[in-house]
């Protein structure tokens, strides 16, 4: 994720090395209860490398809220990262082109509902509209997964 | 801010990128709002997916000591100490099925086999719902005042001796959970899936049970992400698809 969002590889790693630092400052708020601790540092990882890249392109410090949030299984074996990814390419399967382009732009970019509205020609509502519905639709389709 | 230009902004919010002036008024919101919270941990959720997506790159092998360098030169970690407020609520609901059966209420106890002589064994449907929601009782008043509960006996077509119950928990602030016993199931026909349905044809996967206790017990519990509270009947299907059990929930009587 890193190498995808910052572009080098000299980057993903002072990434990876921030993420590891974050995550031992903040080691008390890790829940194992509420899920697994891959998650849970992949959530740290994108939120220390939108706040980079938004930084480096000298735009405004997004609030970056996911560091506290719950991720939805239970701890598990790291080989549920394999699946996680799995399940994550099956739920971008199921968004249409547009909707996959602004939650590349808005995730994996960094950009702002508005900056991608200008960037694309289209109404703010119709972008915020379409990123709603494209966590909906991720949102179904991890629900329509197979509990083991 | 007000519920509808909260949930307006809750994408961008949930994708970590929303203007940095509306974060702290969505955040008031969120802290009292218990509709809105549970929205935003929805699209949280599904945000959290997307960081699977990009394919895993080989690390340098060097990396791993420089992150080990790193931390040791950083102060230690903080102990774990005090469990924080949505903590809180989460292990409060996901300890409904441990907390069954750390209490010893297995399958059967759950559906009165266990704990009680064959003389005080409930004889008819209503009494067994009785005494299910009974032994649920106290499950649910440990899921918090404001959490609403159903409870439903699970019963086969036929004239053989499965049973099971069901508990779903619906809470306004946290997820909804689905707690469901089984009991008298024979192995051969398993493994078992549990759904709950909605009267709308929608059903949720509850679980897979794949190994039943010498009697053909089994629970099977899980934290559903969404609000369960038209999800009124749970159906067991045995390996080849055939509904075994079945039953509709009725809303628990009060817990006070």
């Amino acid at each position: 994720m890193g190498l995808r969002l910052l572009g080098s590889r000299e980057a993903a790693e002072e990434l990876t090395q921030d993420v590891f630092l974050t995550a031992w400052r903040k080691a008390a708020r890790f829940d194992p209860q509420r899920g697994r601790l891959s998650t849970w540092l992949m959530t740290i990882a994108h939120n220390l490398a939108v706040d980079r890249l938004r930084r480096d392109t000298g735009v405004s410090r997004p609030h970056l809220v996911l560091v506290d949030q719950v991720p939805d299984r239970p701890a598990g074996d790291e080989e549920y990262v394999l699946i996680e990814r799995d399940e994550a390419l099956r739920a971008l399967a199921s968004l249409s082109d547009a909707e996959k382009r602004l939650i590349a732009r808005a995730y994996f970019r960094g950009m702002t509902a508005r900056e991608i509205a200008e960037a694309d020609a289209i109404p703010l509502g119709t972008v915020k509209t379409r990123l709603r519905s494209a966590l909906i639709k991720i949102r179904k389709s991890n629900e329509l997964k197979e509990p083991s | 801010m007000n519920c509808p230009a909260v949930r307006d902004r809750l994408p961008e919010h949930t994708l970590g990128v929303a203007d940095l002036h509306d974060v702290d008024a969505i955040e008031r919101h969120l802290a009292w709002c218990a509709a809105c919270r549970k929205e935003a941990r929805d699209l949280e959720r599904a945000a959290a997916t997307l960081a699977f997506a990009p394919a895993p790159a080989a690390p340098p092998r060097e990396l791993e000591e420089r992150i080990v360098a790193a931390v040791r030169r950083d102060h230690p970690s903080p102990p774990i100490t005090k469990l924080g407020r949505r903590r809180g609520r989460r292990v409060g609901v996901v300890l409904v099925a441990a907390a069954l059966m750390i209490a010893g209420l297995g399958a059967g106890a759950v559906l009165g086999r266990r704990d009680a002589p064959p003389a005080d064994k409930p004889s008819t449907q209503a009494q067994q719902q009785d005494a299910a929601f009974e032994r649920f009782r106290r499950i649910i008043q440990s899921a918090g005042p404001d959490t609403k509960a159903a409870v439903g006996l699970l019963t086969p077509s036929g004239k053989v001796p499965w049973r099971g119950a069901a508990l779903v928990i619906v809470s306004p602030s946290g997820d909804d959970q689905v707690v469901v016993t089984v009991d008298g199931l024979p192995r051969a026909r398993g493994p078992y899936r549990i759904a709950i349905t909605d009267g709308h044809g929608h059903a949720v996967p509850v679980g897979v049970i794949r190994r039943l206790d010498k009697e053909g017990g089994a629970m099977k519990g899980r934290v559903i992400a969404r609000d369960l509270t038209e999800y009124v009947r749970v159906v067991v299907t045995d390996a080849g698809g055939r509904t075994v059990l079945t039953g509709v929930l009725d809303p628990a009587p009060p817990t006070g």
